[in-house]
């Protein structure tokens, strides 16, 4: 496969992947929702008193508060000395084996000296972890499950498609040669 | 076992943290070890060794820990939540065991919204004085479990739910007739029969840099006579550069071939004095103090029934001592060691069990 059909291929696969993961899910574990629940029951009885003389006007109404801004995922490693703000790097290598894959990582290890700069992500389903402890790299692993947990590598894989739908990101078994900029593989 | 069988156990979800080293995954894997057959553990770890996991016969995925994310801790728990509670609603989890100092807000928020059954905390005792109290109440789970030290037997401290407590004595990830004998280890190992060696284990190199300690002890025993056997940990970002005529070692976990060497010399987490507890090779302790633990005073406690010496080694004098007091005990047998009990595993996964059937 050409290089230039290898990228038009990852960005479909992508696109498609992150079209169809469920958001929902990202909603329920969503932080900022609290459910009462989770309030102690004194928090949860002040609450509902604040809510009471509010609504006999004896208290006044809560100021409208601004959402807390969303604070980034970052690609980051907090031990890797990045030299300058860091932009993040989706390698995605997903259905390639141990030897391959570790070829691959080598010779993206390679450009980054020419291209610095990058944070990248290595999303993979070949537990190699001895391997990747040295690439400086974060690594999001995407396991197969047995059952009934069947479904849960294809919903990773969805939810990491859709996690990094907005960074750039560079197919594995693209061919690299020696004058080769990280720049001009990437797919966006 | 077949995987309709297999599939139809209870799931257990065990979550180890990435402390110092691979102490918390050595946990969550004795509790795995002694629930095979009766559940189905999945292990959701912060420890980067999944292929030991496997390995080992369980299923795990991963998420980068907190201390190794740039990401603010806000940031991190919520991804923590979602990635948490993508799991539970594909493995559907009759328990979930945190092992870890401080339960992550991510983890707790994850298993209120999936409502997962039965929440445990798995957890030290022996911390500095000075570390800040966890801001974590333990009747947010439905059982705590303790891991006492050396002198600890099993007692329940709290028996009504939430919250039972319980403390269990020391244990290790494998089993008495898992470790192999001295010959045996020094033929899987590739060593002589005859020789003198020494292990050292003193940590990731993630934490604390050992190099200065680690290569002024290296000098010290190899002068004694001995050949150096340096453990490197699967997970080391860096790996500290080895004199010449030291044999890199990876092997997890070591405990099985820890019978091999005359000696051992490693700091004083958790898991590793359990294995020297078990195995009763002599030992140089050398206690890592940038960790929340007590690594001095459990040290302490072990050289009340093996032959161990505690030091710090930080100065040349500090070393030289260590290693000539070690060397002097080696072969001296404790006669008024106290009996240990290394079945806290065991009593780990009845009373997860006994929740699971119970609660």
């Amino acid at each position: 496969m050409t290089r230039r059909a290898e990228a038009d291929s990852l960005r479909r696969r992508l696109r498609q992947l992150a079209s169809e993961f469920d958001t929902g899910i990202s909603q329920r574990y969503d932080l900022q929702f609290i459910s009462p629940e989770e309030l102690r029951l004194r928090r949860r009885l002040r609450r509902s008193a604040g809510r009471l003389l509010r609504r006999l006007g004896l208290m006044r109404p809560l100021p409208a508060r601004p959402s807390p801004p969303v604070e980034p995922w970052l690609t980051e490693l907090s031990y890797v000395d990045y030299g300058v703000a860091a932009k993040p790097l989706l390698i995605w290598a997903m259905g390639i084996d141990r030897e391959e894959l570790r070829g691959a990582c080598d010779r993206i290890r390679e450009l980054q000296i020419g291209s610095p700069g990058w944070a990248p992500v290595l999303v993979t389903d070949v537990a190699d972890f001895a391997f990747f402890s040295r690439l400086n790299w974060l690594v999001e692993y995407v396991p197969s499950l047995s059952a009934p947990a069947e479904g849960y590598f294809e919903n990773k894989l969805r939810y990491l498609a859709w996690r990094y739908r907005e960074i750039p990101a560079l197919p594995v078994t693209a061919d690299i040669d020696e004058d080769t900029l990280l720049e001009d593989l990437l797919v966006e | 076992m077949s995987d309709s069988a297999r599939s139809s156990l209870p799931c257990v979800v065990l979550m180890n943290i990435n402390g110092n080293g691979m102490g918390h995954m050595s946990t969550c894997l004795a509790y795995a070890n002694r629930l095979r057959g009766r559940a189905r553990p999945v292990f959701f770890s912060l420890a980067s060794a999944i292929e030991i996991i496997n390995d080992m016969g369980f299923e795990a995925d991963y998420l980068v820990s907190r201390f190794w994310s740039r990401a603010s801790s806000w940031a991190w728990d919520q991804q923590l939540s979602q990635r948490l509670g993508m799991m539970f609603e594909r493995v559907r989890p009759q328990a979930v065991v945190f092992d870890g100092t401080w339960p992550y807000r991510g983890l707790l928020h994850a298993a209120s919204a999936y409502g997962v059954p039965r929440l445990v905390w798995s957890n030290l005792t022996l911390y500095k004085k000075d570390m800040h109290e966890v801001p974590v109440r333990e009747d947010n789970f439905d059982l705590v479990i303790k891991l006492g030290e050396l002198s600890s037997s099993f007692s329940v401290e709290r028996d009504s739910m939430p919250g039972r407590s319980v403390t269990i004595p020391p244990f290790t990830m494998l089993k008495d007739e898992d470790l192999l004998g001295r010959d045996a280890a020094r033929d899987e190992l590739g060593l002589n029969r005859d020789g003198r060696y020494v292990l050292f284990s003193l940590g990731p190199g993630n934490l604390k840099d050992i190099s200065g300690i680690g290569r002024g002890l290296i000098d010290g025993m190899t002068q004694s006579g001995y050949t150096v056997v340096w453990a490197r940990a699967p997970i080391s970002s860096t790996d500290v550069p080895l004199p010449e005529g030291v044999i890199p070692l990876t092997q997890f976990p070591l405990l099985r071939v820890m019978r091999a060497f005359d000696v051992f010399v490693a700091a004083a987490g958790y898991n590793t004095c359990c294995e020297v507890l078990q195995s009763r090779v002599p030992t140089l302790f050398v206690p890592n103090t940038q960790v929340a633990d007590d690594q001095t005073a459990r040290a302490h406690l072990v050289a009340q029934a093996v032959p161990a010496v505690v030091s710090p080694c930080e100065t040349p004098e500090q070393r030289a001592n260590a290693v000539a007091h070690l060397l002097a005990i080696r072969t001296k047998v404790k006669t008024d060691a106290p009996t240990i009990d290394l079945h806290g595993a065991e009593h780990a996964a009845d009373e997860i069990l006994a929740l699971i059937n119970n609660g």
